[in-house]
């Protein structure tokens, strides 16, 4: 008796929930690639003869993608819009200007002189985009199209503006008691959290006198740690190609959700939806941030001037030095932490104080406060737990989508803290760690109960079975810190090992809800089956669509799948989708609606073998019965199947909830329990002794992926990460960087000769249906097959950022509280004032 | 004016007046908007040697980047536009063989250079340097990827077998925020073992490196196992309830 | 101008190619205020940021009189438009290894390909002039340290001075209007030399602090400079003098170890000196000038070891080596004798590494 091996999932006895009008309607798509693959007479990527066949990684991402990527043939966003040959430009461009000052009112613009220079089409400023207020350096308060770049720069010189300067806020400690800067007040989120008895008396005096009191013998370590804005750098400056058409506005531009980038550009050009098309491109680099500015200016300009627009913020294309990063002058999340532990190393208290710069903006900083607030103690068993957290306003930039998110500022604020409580125990760091280790059924600092800490001492085994690189390094100079600087000295070398667990949590309580939703058409022309996915996910160029490929073609069995998107995004509806989350959800609605669309493809055969053809599916070449007694050939099937151009549509759709009842297919964890994700990473830092300076060698990566659908992904996801994380802890950016020339290179992000090599140790494949398939039949899933579930990037990231900067502590011997760590910052200091009141 | 000024301050108050100062290379000169009163958009018409084929350019403003000319108007958009300050390395074009970043380049500055763009390298077919990058590093968004394998291949030219410090300190200029170093160390070293050694006059000639490290593409499976299984005495029809296989058969 | 040149649209061109350095001259004559470029790397920045608006170009990368090196009598002459790539090739790596050091030490290949040794010594500031995003001039200690005299060209005539005195007080380069640096002469020594550099990462780094030393076994002189902490570089002479005396010159080395800490401390002296010019851009202002100091100080040790090791140093390696090869010998006679095979039992690839 064989047993489902194979994508088995939810197969029986799941109801799907039908949607209104019983059968699927099929709704109008296309090609999701823009100008490439579309019309080429290759739907989907499949083997057309002219690009190689791979064999390695990327078979996980389809071959004629990297093909076209690798001779420069992927159409990204400023890749539009130009002449196919030798003659004039073909389109307006458009650059933006920004306001110098973080706190003023823009009383007037004067673009009188902007617009008398020939060649300029269209001068927007100030009240004509809506902005009399600025919150924040680096805010567009104007914009302009020309049909040269420098042009449109040189309008932008012209315009005179007239501020009223007030006194800024930046700096986020004094925002409590400085005067408020907005009617809502200065401080817009405050979390608490506690768990276990409270220990401490009444007021905030002298905590160290309040734990003396309860026992003499404890072990106490308090640090303030400091987290410089992150430095994720797109790869690319942000570019948008604006397209009037007769009835509608065509805008290419990056973005992770159309739907919400349509109804913010249609509010601000004043124009029905229906009139504006978003049209993805590839995002380049890892940075999921996106620039609704700069798509509502070319969106702007394209309406007002009637020709094609394209603007770019930076790069070579002479609109003038883009990049506004927040400053790194000032920290953009502080943390206080105090860990208490026996004598023998048993933590025993933990209490922390966070307090996050949200900028402008503070709203989109509230997930991070709460995130990091769940996850504060790292997964390790602390019995007594009192987290609280705030979110201030203040005039610095809105904080970019932070790296990692909370998990990456807790874990390395966690394990930082777990190396001090080691050093004052006088336990080596995995001794602690592997002491204190989280167990199943631990309580977060929420309350929560955690549903699985199985994989943990997996993940620790394998990660400290992984070979380490040998020591000393050379006699290449490259190998030691400084490299081609030549400063390395092979008797001043000292090498730094650091462990750091991480873990995320799949789905957060207070998540209302998340939804994809996806469409399959089963059919065939003269090469055979075809199978078309209507699906709102967008492939950023990291493979997504590989992935819902893949999964079409196991259920399916068809080789040939083409990924379409929506014309009109209204047709397959979805939330905004987090990150980490948005692989699962939309990968287990593709699978439903594949589901959906082979029952109804093999009704004839399930008649035949007098079953119900939900209880089918494909293995292999076969289409088997779910108990494998009953098969037969999969290209017979289909051939009857699909006579005469029979169309087979599926709808699926899946939804994920934070709390609430239990209901068929859809994704609740049971009240008072939290999913959560692991990662294990070990980084190996050599330091200069004399010189501070500092040569990261090799991170290791041990990750539970859930179900590695596209192995490749997987792996090229968590050595992004590494990449990203590497930036975040030893890259620096000057403060007085913003807007000047030499911006990204003022940046300092890691360069190959300072990259560690990342060993991706193969993932553990532990799904949580194989921890705890009772909880989830319960909940109304059959089988342990959450799609992609894991969200690794940002494993990788907080593990990474964890371990590289308790690596580098360990190297320079020196408890570093400030990041991103930098040769010339001077160590640990003393603790700040607990932030707040 | 301090003691030790090399010229007297009458030079200097000389030059301010008759603005003229401007002739020293690389001084940064700040503008402000009266200056763009009257924008000296200054134009020029030139002849870019591409990809061995002359490409005339009309009307190009003299501080456009020979990237800019590129991209924007001769339409080679392969090398990207990263940083504009050559930070990235995402438009990196081969100048005279020398790897260059396109876009601290002046358009004019290459005339009657040879330039070659990552096109070249992709037709008729992609050549041992980006397939083996389309293999090795194709998981990454792409957007650096024209600009390595430029960077590899002039690497390749003047160090036929790199290590792998060689290769990080050749791509030290090439921000790659998706894959680690390791993935193009390798790509470089599949490229290497396909190269013919020059000192074994025995060995076949050189072919076409896509064809000779990878497998053809497999033939379409259904038609296959069909008839592996017809061969083997399939057990699956037989116990198919109510079946007509002569329906079924082609 | 070559043929099919750029043509300006009222047939005057805004942009000159000129072939010839009387060309060059003559163009800079013709256009006012026009921007020189040479491999354009630094004016490029600044144009595409939006923050040099050029009137006209004149364009200086072919001109075959500034390109190259030339070795003469008792002199290297290295052309002002000879790029950074060109510096790290192996003839010029034979004679002046610190230069070649340093260049590589620049950017990226991408950028080393273009970049030239007269727009790194010039770039960044103009006297007087604003600091540019980053003047990492890391080629001017090498050539402070190697007393080079730097040759300038107007219509009026040349005019050669020491590279030092090529800036003004603020570390801006001082070039007169109408006026190209032609090319370096660098005097031949003979004795090791050596560049460091901290940078603020490891590849492509803006330039913390960088330091190169030369010592001319002839003439009995060492001679070092400091750079990278402001636009210009500062000779550090009294440190050389104080070494001088206690240096071993036959043997070329040092015989008491004190001497290192206490030359790297005269060194790191010279740092306080030359405040006046301004922090070296807004890229790394913000590093504090202890580190920079001790930075130095590490550097200057270090560089001293390598260039001039401590007496006796040189006869202890060798004395190992023989040790090891004696050892070596009788390990291999022994095994001979006992009828051992010669060769351990490891693929004939891997084995070289063994021995």
């Amino acid at each position: 008796m064989m047993t489902p091996t194979s994508l088995p999932g939810f197969l029986i006895g799941e109801q799907l929930p039908d949607r209104q009008g019983g059968q699927p309607r099929p709704i109008a798509s296309e090609p999701a690639e823009a100008g490439f693959g579309a019309g080429s007479g290759d739907p989907g990527y499949g083997d057309s003869g002219f690009f190689p066949v791979g064999r390695s990684s990327a078979d996980g991402v389809g071959r004629a993608v990297p093909a076209a990527k690798a001779a420069g043939r992927y159409p990204f966003a400023a890749d539009l819009g130009v002449p196919a040959g030798p003659g004039a430009l073909a389109v307006l461009y458009a650059a933006v200007a920004r306001s110098p000052h973080a706190r003023a009112t823009l009383a007037d613009c004067d673009t009188e002189a902007a617009r008398a220079i020939p060649g300029v089409h269209a001068v927007l400023a100030g009240a004509d985009l809506g902005i009399t207020d600025i919150d924040y350096a680096g805010q567009c308060v104007a914009v302009a199209a020309a049909e040269h770049p420098a042009l449109a720069r040189a309008a932008l010189d012209a315009i005179v503006f007239d501020y009223r300067v007030e006194e800024p806020l930046t700096n986020p400690r004094q925002a409590f008691h400085a005067q408020a800067i907005h009617p809502d007040g200065n401080v817009a989120a405050h979390r608490r959290f506690t768990v276990g008895e409270e220990t401490r008396r009444a007021g905030k005096g002298g905590e160290n006198s309040g734990d003396a009191a309860d026992n003499d013998s404890a072990v106490t370590v308090a640090y303030g740690y400091e987290f410089a804005r992150p430095a994720d750098w797109p790869g690319a400056p942000a570019t948008v190609l604006a397209v009037p058409q007769p009835d509608s506005v065509e805008i290419h531009t990056v973005t992770t959700d159309p739907g919400r980038d349509r109804r913010a550009v249609a509010a601000a050009l004043g124009r029905p939806e229906s009139e504006i098309r978003i049209i993805p491109a590839p995002f380049a680099g890892t940075a999921q941030s996106d620039d609704a500015d700069l798509r509502v200016a070319a969106a702007l300009l394209a309406a007002r001037t009637g020709r094609a627009v394209k603007a770019a913020d930076g790069g070579a294309g002479l609109t003038g030095a883009g990049h506004w990063p927040a400053g790194a002058d000032v920290p953009a999340a502080l943390v206080h932490a105090t860990h208490v532990a026996d004598p023998d190393g048993t933590l025993r208290e933990l209490r922390v104080e966070l307090v996050v710069d949200g900028g402008a903006e503070p709203a989109a900083a509230e997930a991070l406060l709460d995130e990091y607030c769940r996850l504060a103690t790292g997964p390790y068993r602390i019995p007594r737990v009192e987290v609280q957290g705030w979110v201030v306003r203040t005039n610095n930039p809105p904080l970019a989508p932070w790296p990692g998110g909370g998990s990456a500022l807790s874990a390395a604020v966690a394990e930082a803290q777990l190396d001090a409580l080691a050093a004052a125990t006088g336990l080596t760091g995995l001794e602690i760690r592997v002491k204190n280790l989280m167990r199943t059924g631990d309580k977060l600092p929420d309350g929560r109960a955690v549903v699985s800490a199985a994989s943990l001492p997996d993940l620790l085994t394998v990660l400290l079975d992984a070979p380490v690189p040998a020591f000393p390094p050379g006699p290449d100079v490259r190998d030691f810190p400084g490299t081609v600087g030549r400063t390395g000295e092979l008797t001043r070398l000292r090498r730094g090992v650091g462990v750091a667990l991480a873990m995320a949590d799949l789905v957060p309580p207070g998540l209302t809800e998340e939804l994809a939703t996806a469409q399959v058409a089963l059919t065939s022309d003269v090469h055979g089956p075809l199978a078309h996915v209507s699906t709102a996910m967008v492939d950023t160029g990291a493979g997504q669509h590989a992935m819902l490929r893949r999964i079409v073609r196991e259920v399916l069995g068809v080789r040939r799948v083409l990924v379409r998107r929506p014309t009109d995004p209204a047709d397959l509806p979805a939330t905004p989708l987090a990150s980490g989350r948005a692989a699962w959800l939309h990968g287990m609605a593709v699978q439903r609606a594949a589901r959906a669309a082979r029952s109804q493809a093999l009704t004839i055969v399930a008649r035949e073998f007098a079953v119900s053809p939900e209880l089918l599916e494909v293995r292999g070449d076969q289409v088997v019965s779910y108990d494998g007694v009953l098969s037969r050939p999969l290209d017979q099937v289909y051939k009857r199947a699909l006579r005469g151009a029979a169309v087979y549509l599926g709808d699926g759709e899946f939804r994920v909830r934070g709390s609430g009842p239990a209901e068929p297919g859809v994704f609740v964890p049971e009240a008072g329990q939290a999913h959560l994700a692991f990662a294990a990473h070990r980084a190996i830092v050599d330091a200069d002794t004399e010189l501070k300076l500092l040569r990261p060698v090799r991170v290791t990566a041990a990750h539970d992926a859930g179900r590695a659908i596209v192995p490749g992904r997987v792996t090229a996801a968590i050595a992004a990460g590494v990449i990203c994380a590497t930036g975040s802890v030893f890259a620096d950016e000057a403060a007085e960087s913003r807007g000047r020339a030499g911006a990204l290179a003022a940046a300092q992000a890691p360069t190959t000769l300072d990259l560690p090599e990342v060993d991706v140790l193969t993932p553990l494949e532990s799904s949580i249906g194989d921890l705890e398939t009772t909880a989830l039949r319960r909940r109304g899933f059959s089988a342990p097959l959450p799609l992609g579930y894991q969200p690794v990037g940002r494993l990788a990231l907080a593990a990474a950022t964890a371990a590289l900067a308790c690596a580098t502590r360990d190297a320079l011997g020196d408890h570093r509280t400030v990041m991103p760590i930098r040769p010339w910052h001077t160590g640990g200091e003393e603790p700040p004032a607990a932030p707040g009141t | 004016m301090t003691a030790g000024e090399p010229w007297p301050a009458a030079d200097v108050a000389g030059e301010a007046e008759t603005e003229d100062t401007a002739a020293l290379d690389f001084a940064p000169t700040d503008f402000v908007a009266a200056d763009f009163a009257a924008v000296d958009f200054a134009t020029v018409d030139f002849e870019l040697a591409v990809n061995g084929t002359a490409q005339p350019v009309a009307g190009a403003w003299i501080g456009e980047s020979l990237l800019f000319a590129l991209r924007e108007r001769l339409g080679l958009v392969a090398a990207k536009d990263g940083c504009g300050e050559g930070e990235c390395g995402a438009c990196t074009v081969l100048m005279d063989g020398q790897p260059t970043a396109a876009c601290l380049v002046p358009a004019v500055a290459a005339v009657g250079r040879d330039v070659r763009t990552p096109e070249i390298y992709a037709v008729p077919r992609p050549d041992a340097v980006a397939a083996a990058l389309a293999v090795h590093a194709g998981t990454g968004c792409g957007y650096c990827l024209p600009g390595v394998g430029m960077e590899l291949r002039a690497l390749l030219a003047r160090n036929p077998k790199p290590s792998a410090p060689a290769v990080r300190e050749a791509l030290s200029g090439h921000r790659c925020r998706c894959l680690p170093a390791e993935c193009f160390v390798d790509a470089i070293g599949e490229v290497v073992a396909q190269l013919p050694e020059p000192r074994k006059p025995e060995q076949p000639g050189p072919q076409l490196p896509a064809q000779k490290t990878r497998p053809a593409p497999a033939p379409p499976a259904p038609p296959a196992a069909a008839q592996r299984l017809d061969e083997s005495g399939s057990w699956s029809w037989q116990t198919a309830a109510g079946a007509s296989e002569a329906a079924d058969r082609p | 101008m070559p043929g099919g040149g750029p043509q300006g649209p009222g047939g005057r061109s805004a942009v000159a190619l000129p072939g010839s350095l009387d060309e060059a001259l003559h163009a800079l004559d013709e256009l006012p205020g026009a921007t020189v470029v040479a491999g354009g790397t630094e004016v490029m920045t600044e144009v595409n940021a939006g923050r040099l608006w050029p009137s006209a170009l004149v364009v200086i990368d072919r001109v075959d009189e500034l390109r190259g090196v030339w070795f003469v009598d008792g002199e290297i002459v290295i052309g002002a438009a000879t790029t950074c790539a060109d510096l790290m090739h192996a003839d010029v790596r034979g004679v002046l290894p610190a230069l070649a050091q340093a260049a590589r030490s620049i950017a990226s290949p991408g950028v080393r390909s273009r970049a030239t040794l007269g727009g790194n010594l010039l770039a960044g500031k103009a006297a007087e002039g604003e600091t540019s995003a980053a003047p990492a001039r890391d080629l001017l200690p090498v050539l402070v340290a190697l007393r080079a005299v730097a040759v300038c060209r107007a219509a009026s005539g040349w005019r050669q001075v020491p590279i030092a005195e090529l800036y003004a007080r603020d570390g801006g380069a001082d070039l007169r209007p109408g006026e190209l640096l032609t090319a370096l002469r660098v005097p031949v020594s003979g004795g090791p030399q050596g560049f460091m550099k901290v940078g603020t990462r490891a590849g492509s780094a803006r330039p913390v602090v960088t330091f190169a030393l030369a010592a001319d076994l002839t003439n009995r002189t060492v001679t070092c400079a400091i750079g990278g902490f402001s636009p210009a570089a500062v000779r550090v002479d009294h440190a050389g003098q104080w070494l001088s005396e206690h240096v071993d010159w036959t043997s070329g080395a040092i015989p008491d170890p004190t001497t290192y800490p206490m030359f790297a401390r005269l060194v790191a002296e010279g740092l306080v000196v030359p405040r006046t010019a301004g922090p070296a851009g807004w890229t790394t202002a913000a590093i504090p000038e202890d580190f920079r100091r001790e930075a130095v100080e590490v550097c200057a040790r270090r560089a001293l070891v390598r260039a001039l090791p401590p007496s006796g140093w040189l006869e202890q390696v060798r004395e190992y080596q023989q040790r090891a090869e004696f050892l070596r010998h009788r390990a291999a006679v022994d095994r001979a004798e006992r009828g051992l095979p010669k060769e351990p039992p490891v693929p004939e690839t891997t084995r070289t590494g063994m021995r």
